[in-house]
């Protein structure tokens, strides 16, 4: 590269950092103006007006003053580049602090740093990104050759990506839901905290759980929490099992996945529904030669849970079963309407209303004895343009498989 | 409680095969023939793993890519599968030494820290996408790290020689193919996200560090276009971006600000 071309280059650079420069301070003082409170995103229609005049700009500044300097450095990768790096560390604030914290620095607070989404500084990096991605597509696809089509599949998926997150945002609905078995529920909670109405009514016919086998856990008496030397190890009970922790060497006889305590604390299978599981443990310490056996249980929400003391210090207990699958049936009532019962599962949302359903949760805590479910009510609009934008830059990806070539030299 | 399927045994049998075949391989210089039987028993070394790795997935009922350790053993299988690939493609022998390396280091870390394999899988895990997103992450991660060894010994050649162009060439290759693995990666985690959560994108600290790594090499591949002969920039980029994706993968379970993420690797 010559020097004149060399100093244009550098100057570009210099040109692009001050924009960002600009950018970044600019976010600051209209955050600290607005009293550091965020921004308020724009809904519909606000946001398909505001949408449509940025891209209408962009293209009316493409179509008429392309030739100006000042455009065609806007649209070059130095200043891609600029506008790359400003948001990237913008993003690594989000990566290194705790955002959205009631008890942030003042200093965060109002520069908008505490809470990078909904901050001035974040919009106007991402309205630098927007412009330089909409001005080098702009120039990409005219005259509009097929062999550029991967580099628009990428840019131009990334840019609609970009928009449409970020305008959608306002349009998106998150509502949490709680309903108890057998009652209707017609509202729910926003992000905010406040209740959001819903467009139709929930009831829940049943709520159902099924957990993986409970594992075995060494524990310490003292602190009621896992041995540190053998912290990792939490095999899953299964009959016959054998296995060492530390010096004890461990078989389970038996294994009741549900069973019932009696009066003189024997264990039978059992299913009735505050059955939990339980196991009959052999145990022996290879330094001591003490040699014992005893049932360990999870217990109920009547029941305590039964430990095995190993030595003075350590027992072995049995832990919460994790969940294997949790779902509920629903009849979800629209307009007087009833539908036919629906089996809301984890990963499989369902539709009402213009809203997607996701079984999100139960009581964790009662376990297999939660007596409400946790849906989330979704509704996001812009999802199609999202799923265009992503679809495109899938198939972007691809393209770059292709490219396994030198880089081509600068325009 | 291991007694049914010996790792050790797996281990040390596809290491052997590994480091034969790449001594092999390298003895060929002098003699044609080792060059063939290198490259068998190099193969026959992943074959084991696969094995392993398969009949495991049938035992746990669940794919085993939930833990650390689990994921460890996927680079141990997809490493040398690159690693092989490129030799055969452009007879680049440090690539099967450097693959043999790597897959040695995460071996002898899964020996130090057995698993104890356990069948559970939380429901939001038990989605057709969790393999996919898991795969492709793997191999944009490895392809990614071999960039970065090319990216060193790039500074080295040009620190204390002169850079062979070819050398900042190959980079360039791994890292768009690594690139486009992670934007797969990146997007079939939102398409998924939307499936469980509700939301293809929340800032979750996995989620921001995973776009932190792709927006570093993003910028790195700028530099590249723009300025092919800007060695040192590019090369510099290069390693930062991979310090990003250091993070990104197993730094943030250290990150006191990513506590409470999803992803934070589950025991």
């Amino acid at each position: 590269m010559n020097g004149e071309k060399r100093k244009h280059t550098f100057y570009e650079y210099r040109q692009g950092f001050t924009i960002a420069l600009l950018v970044l301070v600019t976010g600051f003082v209209l955050e600290w103006v607005s009293g550091g409170k965020g921004i308020g995103l724009p809904s519909w229609p606000m946001n398909l007006y505001i949408g449509l005049s940025f891209a209408f700009i962009l293209f009316f500044v493409h179509r008429f003053y392309r030739e100006l300097d000042i455009v065609k450095m806007l649209s070059r990768v130095p200043v891609s580049i600029s506008s790359i790096v400003l948001f990237t560390l913008l993003t690594l604030v989000m990566g290194l602090t705790k955002q959205n914290e009631p008890g942030a620095a003042k200093f965060m607070q109002l520069t908008g740093l505490s809470h990078l989404r909904n901050s001035y500084v974040f919009l106007l990096s991402g309205m630098y990104l927007l412009t330089s991605l909409g001005l080098v597509l702009f120039r990409r696809m005219h005259p509009f050759n097929y062999k550029n089509a991967g580099f628009l599949l990428n840019h131009l998926g990334l840019w609609i990506i970009v928009l449409a997150g970020s305008l959608g945002a306002g349009d998106l609905k998150r509502v949490n839901i709680m309903v108890h078995e057998q009652e209707s529920v017609w509202y729910g909670y926003g992000q905010n905290g406040y209740p959001v109405q819903l467009p139709f009514t929930i009831k829940l016919i049943d709520f159902d759980i099924d957990f993986f086998p409970p594992k075995l856990a060494f524990i310490e008496n003292r602190t009621m929490t896992l041995s540190q030397d053998t912290e990792k190890k939490l095999p899953m009970i299964e009959k016959g099992i054998e296995t060492q922790f530390g010096a004890w060497t461990v078989k389970v006889e038996e294994f009741m996945p549900f069973s019932r305590r009696d009066s003189l604390g024997v264990y039978y299978t059992s299913e009735d529904t505050l059955s939990y599981p339980a196991a009959f443990l052999k145990i022996r310490n290879s330094k001591s030669g003490e040699e014992k056996s005893g049932w360990i249980s999870t217990g109920n929400i009547r029941t305590e849970p039964q430990f095995l003391n190993a030595g003075e210090k350590h027992s072995f207990a049995m832990t919460i079963p994790e969940a294997r699958r949790y779902s509920s049936l629903l009849e979800v009532i629209r307009d007087g309407h009833v539908s036919d019962t629906t089996l809301l599962v984890v990963n499989k949302p369902v539709k009402a209303g213009g809203y997607n359903l996701y079984q999100t949760s139960y009581d964790e805590r009662m376990g297999k004895w939660s007596e409400y479910s946790v849906l989330e009510a979704v509704r996001d609009p812009w999802l199609p343009v999202i799923y265009t934008g992503i679809f495109m830059v899938i198939l972007g990806s691809l393209y770059l498989f292709t490219i396994g070539k030198t880089p081509k030299k600068t325009e | 409680m291991m007694d049914w399927i010996n790792f050790p045994a797996y281990a040390l049998s596809a290491g052997s095969l590994w480091t034969l075949g790449v001594l092999l391989v390298y003895l060929s210089k002098w003699k044609k023939a080792s060059e063939w039987i290198g490259i068998i028993s190099f193969i026959a070394g992943i074959a084991v793993m696969a094995v392993f790795v398969t009949k495991l997935w049938i035992h746990l009922e669940r794919p085993p890519m939930r833990t650390l350790g689990e994921t460890r053993l996927w680079y141990v299988v997809f490493l040398p599968v690159i690693g092989i690939a490129f030799y055969l493609r452009w007879k680049y022998k440090w690539f099967l030494a450097y693959s043999l390396m790597m897959s040695w280091v995460f071996l002898l870390i899964n020996l130090n820290h057995p698993e104890t394999y356990d069948k559970t899988l939380m429901p939001a895990l038990q989605s057709p996408w969790f393999v996919p997103h898991v795969v492709v992450y793997i191999f944009g991660y490895a392809l990614l790290g071999v960039s970065t060894l090319v990216a060193v010994y790039g500074l080295y050649q040009h620190s204390f020689r002169t850079l062979d162009m070819k050398v900042l060439e190959l980079a360039d290759n791994l890292v768009y193919l690594g690139f486009g693995f992670l934007t797969l990666g990146l997007l079939f985690g939102a398409l998924w996200a939307k499936q469980a959560w509700g939301h293809y994108w929340t800032w979750d600290p996995k989620e921001t560090w995973a776009f932190l790594t792709w927006l570093g090499y993003l910028v790195y591949i700028h530099l590249r276009y723009r300025h092919p002969k800007k060695v040192s920039a590019s090369l510099w980029m290069l390693s930062l971006a991979f310090i990003i994706l250091l993070v990104a993968w197993f730094g943030i379970n250290y990150l006191p600000s990513a506590q409470n993420s999803v992803h934070v690797y589950g025991s």
